[in-house]
């Protein structure tokens, strides 16, 4: 590396960018924590009403929170659609995860045919694939839904993940195929003296140097499906198939929210991302760093 | 223990041809060494041997089978890499026992020809390291291990040395000719480097885009070469080469010197095969010193002579007095010249 910054310089930087990244996430851990009365009466504080966990309480139990217990109050403020955050955690949970194990099972192995072989068509296939996300996703939606419709998929869990398991595809297979393509190839070739068949050079070389960056294409696979909202709403119906972006979605149009309740539910949403980039990140590092210093 | 033929090999990329009919037969238990300059196709010819690349025609036997079509892996052949091309996930131990352990080797005897090839290259110590914490010359020595421990009818190594510094470079020659005596198995070596060709080999095959120039052992190519390619390839430092004609007459007295069949030829004469002399004598011919390089043993005089192309380089024993802008006479010793015609080719006479 040329040069090193000056760590004031760095930490200025690295401030900002926990600003931008951990900034929305502690708002809404405190905007859940804050009784909506704090924020829409002037003549209450935060000291005098303290934070409390109504809004996880009812999210999990259906409990009205304590405010909301008195009389007069404007109970159409306390969305249903927050009771389903809990199940819609659990699809998108199943979704997100099955969708990145698809990826990486479909995508690593053609990653590599694509970088280390030649066949027939590859040229084409893959130009295909590259070019398959340009493809605006609306225009998409009206054959896909007939598709699954035909298939009896709609308003299930297994249309969803087919669907994001195509859209993410394309990425994994054009982020893998470069890394395959950068080990240098006498590896494969001792590895084919040694009696590795082609699948063998695959899954005892090629696959655990890049654990790395399967682990990141995962993650990203996972992201991406967690994340995505149009084709989850269409697909999932009213059904028990809904993921936690739709009924987020449901939770934000209703424009008399409780705050609280809103941030409760947002924040229940990143958790799940934030527990598995804890997992998968230092691993991807780790990696991203030794193949560095081996360069 | 093997031998491998070749029988008009050819190899084409494409409308590029690699290697051009290339006949060739290895003994049983030879060290045959491929030298050229980069591009030459000794690294084709190397890996048509090994099944990592197909061969366009002709015909590859190995212990007199066809091997045309023999899958690499199954050819008894082991190959040590330039980048070594250990896995880097897998421990010393693993990665020499990888390919006994994918034929289904039984662990007891993976274990002991690891502990033989580790004795043999004093690996022992390493032996549950991770290659990127070994040094090059260590890694070098396990890719060596990996292929001593599957016993390979032919070993194949491909510039194994050249991403060493010199002097492991040197200490590793030794190694890999102390192994060929000890292993006393069929060996080729490619190599671009001159020096490991002629400290290596029983045999030094000459490769010049894609055809063999020259075999044979490698005195008698260094002493008799057939071409000005293989005259000016091996020896370091290079052959100087002189057009006995066509320049003015300033050779003329070497040209009645050595008197060669024919006067439009071209000398060529060895760093070391000049006299240098203060006045004229018979057949010298006047040099001015350009520059001369002390090496301690030996001085290497950079001289021109007036009208010539090239400058010369003659190599003096011991230290030299000589400075540049100094004025010599330079003969040829008859003995050590030889004298190449227009296409190139070796002229005999006496």
């Amino acid at each position: 590396m040329a040069g090193r910054a000056n760590p004031w310089t760095t930490g200025l930087f690295a401030a900002l960018i926990l600003l931008f990244t951990g900034g929305p996430v502690l708002l809404s851990l405190l905007g859940s924590l804050i009784p909506d009365r704090v924020l829409l009466d002037q003549g209450s504080s935060l000291f005098a009403e303290g934070l409390n966990f109504d809004g996880y309480r009812y999210v999990f139990t259906g409990e009205l929170p304590r405010a909301y217990q008195a009389e007069n109050a404007n109970r159409a403020m306390i969305s249903d659609a927050a009771r389903q955050v809990p199940a819609s955690l659990v699809n998108s949970g199943i979704i997100a995860l099955s969708a990145m194990v698809l990826n990486i099972l479909l995508g690593a192995p053609a990653a590599f045919l694509f970088a280390r072989y030649l066949f027939p068509g590859k040229k084409l296939s893959f130009l295909f694939l590259i070019l398959s996300p340009l493809v605006p996703a609306v225009a998409l939606v009206t054959p896909i839904y007939i598709m699954l419709q035909s298939m009896g998929l709609l308003g299930t869990r297994t249309g969803i993940i087919l669907v994001h398991t195509a859209r993410a595809l394309p990425f994994t297979v054009l982020i893998l195929s470069v890394f395959f393509r950068k080990m240098p190839a006498e590896l494969f070739e001792a590895a084919t003296l040694d009696h590795c068949s082609r699948f063998q050079v695959f899954w005892r070389i090629a696959l655990p140097l890049a654990l790395p960056s399967i682990g990141a294409t995962g993650l990203f696979a996972f992201m991406l499906s967690y994340s995505e909202y149009m084709f989850a709403m269409v697909l999932s119906g009213d059904a028990g198939a809904r993921p936690v972006s739709v009924v987020m979605a449901a939770l934000a149009r209703n424009t008399d929210v409780s705050w609280s309740l809103l941030n409760t539910a947002i924040f229940i949403a990143i958790v799940p991302t934030l527990v598995l980039v804890v997992l998968v990140w230092r691993f991807v590092v780790e990696g991203l760093l030794s193949g560095s210093v081996k360069g | 223990m093997a031998s491998v033929e070749l029988r008009n090999v050819t190899k084409r990329f494409g409308a590029f041809t690699a290697v051009e009919g290339v006949d060739l037969s290895i003994r049983d238990r030879e060290l045959v060494v491929f030298v050229g300059p980069s591009g030459c196709g000794k690294s084709t010819l190397l890996r048509m041997i090994a099944g990592l690349e197909s061969i366009t025609s002709g015909e590859l036997l190995i212990s007199g089978r066809p091997a045309n079509q023999v899958a690499a892996a199954d050819r008894g052949i082991a190959m040590v890499f330039q980048s070594y091309a250990l896995y880097p996930h897998m421990t010393v131990r693993e990665n020499m026992g990888f390919a006994l352990r994918m034929l289904g080797t039984d662990r007891a005897e993976i274990e002991r020809r690891v502990r033989a090839a580790a004795a043999t290259l004093q690996l022992e110590g390493l032996l549950d390291r991770r290659p990127k914490e070994l040094s090059g010359g260590q890694r070098q020595r396990v890719a060596i291990g990996r292929a001593i421990t599957r016993e390979p009818d032919v070993f194949l190594f491909d510039e194994p040395l050249s991403n060493l510094d010199a002097g492991l470079r040197a200490q590793m020659r030794v190694e890999i000719a102390r192994l060929h005596r000890q292993l006393d198995t069929t060996m080729i070596y490619v190599t671009h480097d001159q020096v490991e060709a002629m400290t290596l080999a029983e045999r030094i095959v000459v490769l010049n885009g894609g055809r063999i120039e020259q075999q044979g052992a490698p005195l008698e190519l260094y002493e008799r070469p057939a071409n000005r390619f293989v005259a000016g390839f091996l020896g370091q430092p290079r052959m100087n080469f002189v057009p006995l004609d066509g320049t003015g007459g300033q050779v003329a007295s070497w040209l009645e010197l050595l008197a060669p069949p024919k006067r439009s030829a071209t000398l060529g004469v060895r760093p070391d095969g000049f006299e240098i002399y203060a006045a004229p004598v018979a057949g010298t011919v006047p040099a001015e010193v350009v520059l001369v390089e002390q090496l301690g043993n030996v001085s290497l005089v950079h001289l021109r002579i007036d009208g010539l192309p090239d400058l010369l380089t003659v190599e003096l024993r011991d230290k030299s007095d000589l400075r540049p802008g100094d004025s010599v006479q330079l003969r040829p010793q008859p003995r050590r010249s030889h004298v190449f015609d227009s296409s190139g080719a070796r002229i005999d006479w006496s």
